[in-house]
């Protein structure tokens, strides 16, 4: 026989001689693929870059040779493994994210709407609360009579039949089952950013550390981001503005949210931003290779230096 | 409007006012991939190949010669994303072809999955394409090698990819977006040195700017 090499290919065992001419086939997997490897283990397995010249010529030769059905029914097969197997923790943290993101989005949008509709019926009441959620609450919970109650003055919103009211009720019930979604969907990101960055969610709080999660894509992207990226994720557009126009660069992004970066002098957030980063860079880095609990030391440590 | 054979193999044009459009003969009749229209003929089902949404019609558009691509070529499409391009692929080569189309996105793969499982030359990789030894235990040479994947490094994975899976005097297309290689230098020098590059191992036979349908990308095409 005398096979000099060998190439293990999804669609075959494939061995050829010192010309790179296909002198024989095995099957692809399981023990008869073993039992094939053994007889012929003086083959030198093809590999790359080492063998570059001669996998060339034998992916030259098998390419009429493999049948396209076989090679095809294998590759979706792993394929479709592989997409099954490449679901991680931080995939589902990015979208439940980008859900409450959206929802705030909505939210906002639709509890505007509530408070010009309900105006009309009583317009005291929307400009008492100006938060959302809390007026959200009041239309269900509240009713006019109960919020006058003891005002000196009638309301100079119109006496509403009882079917105009209810469809503002019912809306607005709508409205609270999406603020408790938003709620619990927090609680998710939270306690699963407590299981797969601990670190990160100790320095970054869990909003914020998933934020940062959902720039970088995946948490081994945001591991190999330089901490001068992460200071300024999220500020993408102004960074690509400046290198385009020459504008100023940003100096920090999502960051800007953290409350050491708040507290800091206006003057001065950038820098603290900075110093924020390089320790959640190594927050980061400690959750994806599974090391000790250092977070909160981290945040400390981030603290004290943006205060010096 | 009158769809007639254009000269590239297997894709189909018409005029429609000032406009030029393209189609390919839809392998799938009824099924539409990505918001296409659908153009059904005495002659079979057109599906439209929309330039806005893939950068090998607008190479097309631009007034290339030929894609390398016929019936029964084999194609490796390295950033095949969710499968714009690659279903059209897939018609001009027809059931004798075969396209390997590779993406590093588990998420744009689903997408590619679906539609393999409706078209039988379609053969999905989910692999980074620079890891030419993995791909080796995956493929075998091919006609044509095209690359879409917008990286720092894509001349580097053209020229591996080319150099092991690509068969003597096959075709090359690289379309580059400038922004993914330097988003500050001035596109026209970046293409300047990606043609250095290429020029270097391979012999550029066609080079095409590919706005207005993309904004600061073009096409390199190659001959080994
Ligand atoms: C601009 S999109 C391609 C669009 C596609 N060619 C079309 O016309 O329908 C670029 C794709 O390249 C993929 N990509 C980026 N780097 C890659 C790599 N190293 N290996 C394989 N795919 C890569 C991305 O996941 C993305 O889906």
């Amino acid at each position: 026989m005398g096979a000099t090499y060998l190439l293990e290919h999804i669609a075959g065992c494939f061995l050829f001689d010192e010309h790179l001419a296909l002198v024989e086939s095995g099957p692809p997997e399981g023990k008869e693929k073993e039992a094939f490897l053994k007889t012929h283990a003086s083959a030198v397995p093809l590999s790359y870059p080492a063998h570059a010249i001669q996998l060339r010529r034998a992916l030259a030769a098998i390419a009429s040779k493999i049948p396209k059905g076989g090679l095809r029914a294998a590759n979706l097969a792993r394929t479709r493994h592989d997409v099954k197997h490449a679901v991680s923790d931080d995939f589902l943290i990015v979208q439940a994210v980008k859900s409450i993101e959206d929802l705030d989005k909505v939210l906002n949008s639709l509890a505007i709407r509530l408070r010009d509709w309900y105006e009309f019926y009583l317009p005291e009441y929307s400009v008492s609360q100006p938060d959302h959620a809390e007026f959200v609450r009041g239309v269900v919970e509240t009713t006019k009579e109960q919020f006058l109650s003891g005002k000196k003055t009638d309301s100079f919103g119109a006496d509403l039949g009882k079917p105009h009211i209810a469809a503002m009720k019912q809306f607005a019930e709508r409205l609270l089952g999406l603020y408790a979604a938003k709620q619990e969907l927090e609680r998710y990101v939270d306690s699963t950013m407590k299981t797969i960055c601990p670190n990160l969610r100790a320095i970054a709080g869990s909003t914020l550390g998933a934020k940062l999660l959902e720039h970088a894509g995946t948490l081994k992207r945001l591991v190999e981001l330089p901490s001068s990226t992460v200071q300024i994720l999220g500020a993408e557009k102004a960074l690509f503005r400046h290198l385009k126009t020459g504008s100023r660069p940003p100096k920090y992004g999502v960051l800007l949210a953290h409350d050491a970066v708040q507290s800091a002098p206006k003057g001065r957030q950038g820098r603290a931003a900075r110093i924020l980063a390089d320790k959640i860079s190594i927050a980061v880095r400690i959750d994806y290779f599974k090391g000790q609990f250092k977070g909160d030391a981290l945040l400390e440590e981030a603290r004290k230096k943006i205060a010096q | 409007m009158t769809i007639t054979p254009s000269r590239i193999f297997e894709v189909h044009e018409a005029q429609d006012g000032r406009k030029r459009r393209l189609y390919t003969l839809n392998a799938v009749p009824g099924t539409a991939v990505y918001g296409e229209m659908l153009i059904p003929t005495p002659r079979g089902e057109f599906r439209e190949w929309n330039a806005g949404k893939s950068k090998l019609a607008s190479y097309i558009l631009k007034g290339a010669q030929g894609i390398g691509m016929r019936k029964g070529s084999s194609v490796l499409y390295l950033g095949c994303a969710t499968g714009t391009t690659v279903s059209h692929v897939s018609d001009i080569i027809g059931e004798e072809g075969m396209v390997f189309a590779v993406d590093i996105s588990p998420i744009v793969m689903r997408d590619m999955l679906f539609l393999a499982e409706k078209r039988g030359n379609i053969i999905p990789i989910l692999e980074n394409a620079f890891h030419v030894d993995r791909l080796a235990k995956r493929i075998s040479a091919a006609d044509v090698l095209f690359q879409d994947v917008a990286q720092r490094n894509q001349v580097e994975i053209f020229l591996r990819n080319a150099d092991l899976f690509l068969k003597d005097r096959g075709y090359g297309l690289l379309a580059v977006k400038a922004r993914s290689i330097d988003v500050a230098a001035k596109p026209r020098d970046i293409f300047k040195a990606v043609r250095k590059q290429l020029e270097a191992k391979m012999t550029i036979i066609d080079y095409r700017e590919l706005d207005p349908f993309q904004k600061d990308h073009c096409m390199f095409m190659v001959k080994k």
